[in-house]
């Protein structure tokens, strides 16, 4: 079995891990389920196919409701990246990622429809540099469910920032993915505690579909 | 000699294989397919070197280093009372963590290196606190007139460049920071405090995204437990940030 990550009782003591809960809208953000990442055989892949089968069923309730839905993707355009910035000499990986290629396309397993949303991102945070703050005002969304991979990279990133942007976040447990399982645990355990909801797949569809109405949604 | 070993099953989570496979590749002591080296414990548990691990990340793409940049700036991040006073709910024992962050200060006022302190606080009116308070709610107590928002008594005398207050888990989400920075021209952030979870963490990333290099002494940053400590530091390291011994940061700070 795993070790514990954190003393949970220490830090249930101390008052951290409250739930924050669902707003009046949310909306859904993919990030990163792209073929570099979900594709095993990509030198930054490993298999999600449980998370992909999880993003399709939160999908496919987003839609039903005309909640909206975001698919971010890493890409990089200059053949020596120098649109990523100096993050390239901290992880070479990033060079499998390049504008035009397969790796940066949403794994067509997805349920990635017309009209969904796609955010290309340079760095961890789908907030950086994009334009993802915007669309969520002008869809008056407060709440953001946030699915994809990595886990203790953009996942993590992006839950940090919607929290101190003013959203409320919420990370789907069983939609999320990483290569390492010790850093996927560990970014959740830190999440749970100080940042984020964590809830699991079927919590997520089953608030979503009790609590809005299309009725509600539109007002 | 080796402070910081893990045991079998953090390094079996680690590579995504199971502890089973990893004492079967095993050989005479060393894990050739991995390049780590196995160490007993005197009762025969198994011990791996959290530093190889390391190395390993930078062969699958991960860990390259950075570096200095040409002009740095010491970023300290609440070395105040709430998180090193006893009685706080927020509490961390932060003895190591203000020894080591007092030598870089020292340092960086001989190389006049700027220092900023930032100060996590709370507050009721603004949405940011009143959404993070709903996950805990102790932060309350770090109401801007509050004495546990004040700097540790043993720091408290430095001269800081800018001291300021934030709502925000990142310190560079903090525009008095941000141009400070700005104006400096500051290429390179170096980060100490709490926690290393949490708002260092946040920063790190936030500053690689905004083109800073990011160093990070792990004997000046700490934490509610080690394994936080442990896995926060090889993460950082294989993504954002250069993590180094407290050493070899004065040293880079010299030139």
């Amino acid at each position: 079995m795993t070790q514990p990550i954190g003393d949970e009782t220490f830090f249930e003591e101390r008052g951290f891990g409250k739930l924050i809960g669902f707003g009046m809208k949310p909306g859904l953000i993919v990030v990163d389920m792209i073929k570099g990442f979900t594709d095993p055989s990509m030198p930054m892949g490993s298999d999600l196919t449980e998370q992909i089968r999880n993003v399709n069923k939160l999908l496919k309730t987003l839609h039903q409701m005309e909640l909206p839905v975001f698919f971010t993707t890493i890409a990089y355009d200059d053949d020596s990246l120098a649109d990523s910035g100096i993050w390239y000499q901290k992880m070479e990986g990033l060079k499998t990622l390049k504008t035009g290629t397969d790796a940066v396309n949403v794994d067509e397993r997805l349920d990635f429809r017309y009209g969904d949303g796609l955010i290309v991102k340079k760095y961890a945070s789908a907030f950086f540099g994009t334009d993802l703050i915007a669309r969520l005002n002008a869809n008056h969304i407060d709440t953001v469910i946030i699915v994809g991979c990595t886990t203790c990279g953009c996942v993590r990133a992006t839950a940090v920032d919607a929290l101190q942007l003013g959203y409320r976040p919420i990370v789907v447990e069983d939609a999320v993915g990483d290569r390492s399982v010790a850093s996927h645990e560990q970014s959740l355990f830190d999440l749970r505690q100080k940042y984020a909801d964590v809830l699991n797949t079927d919590e997520v569809v089953t608030a979503v579909s009790t609590k809005y109405t299309l009725d509600s949604l539109k007002k | 000699m080796f402070e910081n070993l893990l045991n079998i099953s953090e390094v079996a989570k680690l590579l995504g294989i199971s502890p089973s496979t990893l004492r079967r590749l095993e050989k005479n002591g060393n894990i050739e397919e991995y390049g780590l080296k196995v160490i007993y414990t005197p009762g025969g548990q198994r011990r791996y070197i959290l530093d190889e691990i390391h190395h390993l990340y930078s062969n699958q793409g991960f860990s390259g280093q950075i570096g200095f940049g040409k002009k740095p700036a010491l970023l300290i991040r609440d070395l105040t009372l709430a998180f090193t006073d006893p009685h706080s709910q927020l509490s961390i024992k932060m003895e190591n963590e203000i020894t080591a962050t007092k030598q870089l200060i020292d340092e960086a006022i001989l190389q006049k290196i700027p220092i900023i302190f930032g100060i996590t606080i709370y507050k009721s009116d603004n949405m940011v606190s009143r959404i993070w308070c709903k996950k805990f709610p102790s932060l309350q107590i770090l109401d801007r007139e509050s004495s546990w928002v004040n700097i540790h008594p043993a720091l408290s005398h430095y001269p800081f460049d800018l001291i300021s207050h934030t709502v925000y888990i990142s310190s560079l989400y903090d525009e008095k920071i941000d141009n400070f920075l700005k104006q400096q021209q500051i290429d390179t952030v170096i980060l100490a405090g709490a926690t290393t979870s949490g708002s260092i963490r946040a920063a790190a990333v936030d500053a690689l995204q905004r083109g800073y290099s990011v160093i990070i002494p792990k004997e000046a940053v700490g934490d509610r437990n080690q394994t936080l400590q442990n896995s926060t530091l090889i993460d950082l390291n294989a993504r954002y940030a250069d993590v180094m011994s407290l050493d070899k940061v004065l040293k880079g700070m010299k030139q």
